[in-house]
């Protein structure tokens, strides 16, 4: 019988940090996301503290130190390799998984006995549990969207496992869940469902496809199918093709000259270009952004965006940094301290198959050449290592992400091993 | 989650793929003329330390060890340590215990039915643990490495 399984870590980055650190056991952590900004993970002690995912850290600074809660930079490296340890594990109990997010894989459990999917998602918590560590919680259900709603309900099971394949039980469960917490139902979806005066997840579960249809687009009738037991998805286990790009980071101290911001971009441009090669895409736009802190009181505030189209489709670096720059010209003024700037692309392209601009007097091959080689250096001698001029030289400290309190990286790297007695 | 850094498919870290060049030489004969190599026919891999030092990759993390409680069995401050999460330790097996928060390592011995922990250090006291000490097993010792040539 059709059926999808969700397994996720509990809190996971926190997670991730107390295997390796014994006595972050049973006190509050929370993971700070790029330059300490704010929370994106929290252990249960931290949430009962009243912490809330999003938490910008420096509102929350003074509670973490009188409350002794332990505050880590994101150490993606540990998390990454812990990942990928449990969706090993996942692929030994099922044959096609899907990879949702970095703490999150989707499992095909068409082969197992109805009977017997419990019993299986308790063996799967428990390998898990031994053999990285990590605590996981699974929801079963016919479709993706229900194995979704079956996994946060069973946050609260001690079990840590619902099975929802039965449609008693989802309806028991469904009755009660906040239409919030679907899969898929956003803050505009959320303000429209309460003007229908639908609360609870049965009650959208209820709707007519076609109701649902003219609210939320074909987004919301598929949910309300879904949440019927009508399966609309199936399990991406290839990644789809990357429709879009971006590199943003919040600045690790406030931006206020023209020349530090041209060269924050130039360096967002330089780390697109070398992104958009890694997958073999090219762009013919980027779109730069700027904007000061929405938390300083008092100061002004400005918040804009410039899109510069490029005469053809590319991921040449010194072609990104130029349309960059000019977007840059056109936003910068000064007066104002900017705290984050980035630089986004959509619809990626192949370059094969974009099309050549008619007065093209690009040198491709030689362009090609220069960054096959930029690449090659940093990826043998670290990145930044060649870095077009643009960028500048300070760059490299200035506007690098801050890691103030991150962990060691215990498992990539030999000189930060976890060490024991 | 978010991840500030972009938003990958799925917000997973690209893995960077080691791309050193390789170059290959071929070493056995290729020129029309003369004798292939005899050894063409047996080419196999190199022998990998992996396949010895790690059973389960999954589930092994390497330690460095600080601490003298177990040079007995020579395994020494600085060495690494191979720590299997997916055995259950047995008689006489050598574990990462975590004792009161704090990572050990220590042998296990059973004595009627119930295990024990030892140091391997004959000129440490005796291991003891007080009423209520919190000890969990972290994962079984398979291996130690050790640089001699430093």
């Amino acid at each position: 019988m059709t059926g999808f399984a969700l397994s996720d870590g509990n809190s996971f980055y926190c997670s991730c940090e107390r295997v390796f650190d014994p006595k972050l056991e049973k006190r509050p952590v929370i993971v700070l996301s790029n330059n300490d900004g704010c929370a994106v993970a929290r252990t249960a002690e931290a949430k009962a503290l009243g912490i809330k995912m999003g938490h910008p850290y420096f509102l929350i600074k003074e509670l973490c130190e009188q409350n002794d809660v332990t505050a880590l930079s994101s150490n993606y490296a540990l998390y990454g390799d812990m990942s990928r340890r449990m969706n090993d594990i996942y692929g030994r109990f099922s044959p096609v998984t899907e990879v949702y997010s970095i703490d999150e894989t989707f499992l095909d459990v068409d082969d197992i006995p109805v009977a017997k999917r419990v019993q299986w998602a308790g063996d799967l918590r428990s390998t898990t549990k031994q053999w990285t560590g990590i605590p996981t919680c699974v929801g079963i259900g016919p479709t993706k969207t229900l194995a979704k709603l079956a996994n946060k309900a069973a946050k609260a099971l001690p079990s840590g496992v619902l099975d929802l394949t039965d449609p008693r039980e989802q309806q028991r469960v469904m009755a009660d869940f906040p239409v919030g917490d679907v899969w898929g139902i956003g803050r505009a979806s959320l303000a429209k469902l309460a003007a229908e005066g639908i609360e609870f997840a049965g009650q959208l579960r209820d709707m007519e496809p076609k109701r649902a249809r003219a609210l939320m687009t074909v987004v919301g009738e598929k949910i309300v199918h879904e949440l019927n037991g009508r399966p609309c998805m199936e399990l991406e286990s290839v990644a789809p093709q990357r429709q879009g790009c971006a590199v943003t980071r919040s600045f690790g101290q406030r931006v206020t000259s023209r020349l530090e911001m041209e060269q924050a971009v130039a360096g967002y441009a330089a780390r697109l270009g070398e992104k958009l090669r890694r997958n073999g895409l090219a762009t013919n736009h980027v779109t730069v952004f700027m904007h000061t802190s929405q938390f300083a009181d008092g100061e002004p505030r400005r918040n804009v965006s410039m899109t510069v189209d490029l005469p053809e489709a590319t991921n040449d670096t010194m072609a990104l940094i130029r349309a960059a720059k000019r977007a840059v010209d056109g936003l910068w003024k000064s007066g104002f301290r900017y705290s984050k700037a980035g630089i986004i692309t959509q619809d990626l392209v192949r370059p094969e198959l974009s099309q050549r601009s008619l007065f093209d007097n690009l040198d491709h091959a030689k362009a090609a050449k220069v960054m096959a080689a930029m690449d090659k250096a940093n990826l043998r001698w670290g990145r930044a290592t060649v870095i077009p001029a643009a960028v500048g030289f300070a760059s490299k400290s200035a506007f690098a992400t801050k890691f103030e309190m991150r962990s060691p990286r215990y498992t990539t790297r030999w000189d930060e091993l976890p060490i024991c007695h | 989650m978010h991840i500030d850094d972009i938003s990958l498919p799925n917000g997973m870290p690209v893995p960077l793929l080691s791309f050193r060049p390789v170059h290959v030489r071929f070493v056995g004969q290729t020129v029309h003329a003369g004798f292939p190599s005899p050894a063409d026919d047996f080419i196999e891999k190199s022998v990998d330390l992996n396949e010895v030092l790690i059973r389960n990759p999954t589930s092994t993390f390497l330690w460095r060890v600080a601490g003298d409680c177990m040079i007995d069995v020579r395994i020494f401050p600085g060495d690494v340590v191979v720590v299997d999460r997916s055995i259950a330790p047995r008689h006489r097996s050598i574990v990462l215990a975590i004792i009161d928060n704090s990572p050990t390592l220590k042998r296990i011995n059973r004595r009627g039915k119930t295990l024990v922990l030892h140091n391997e250090n004959a000129k440490l006291p005796p291991f003891t643990v007080d009423e209520g000490t919190e000890i969990t097993i972290w994962g079984v010792v398979t291996a130690t490495i050790r640089d001699l040539h430093k």
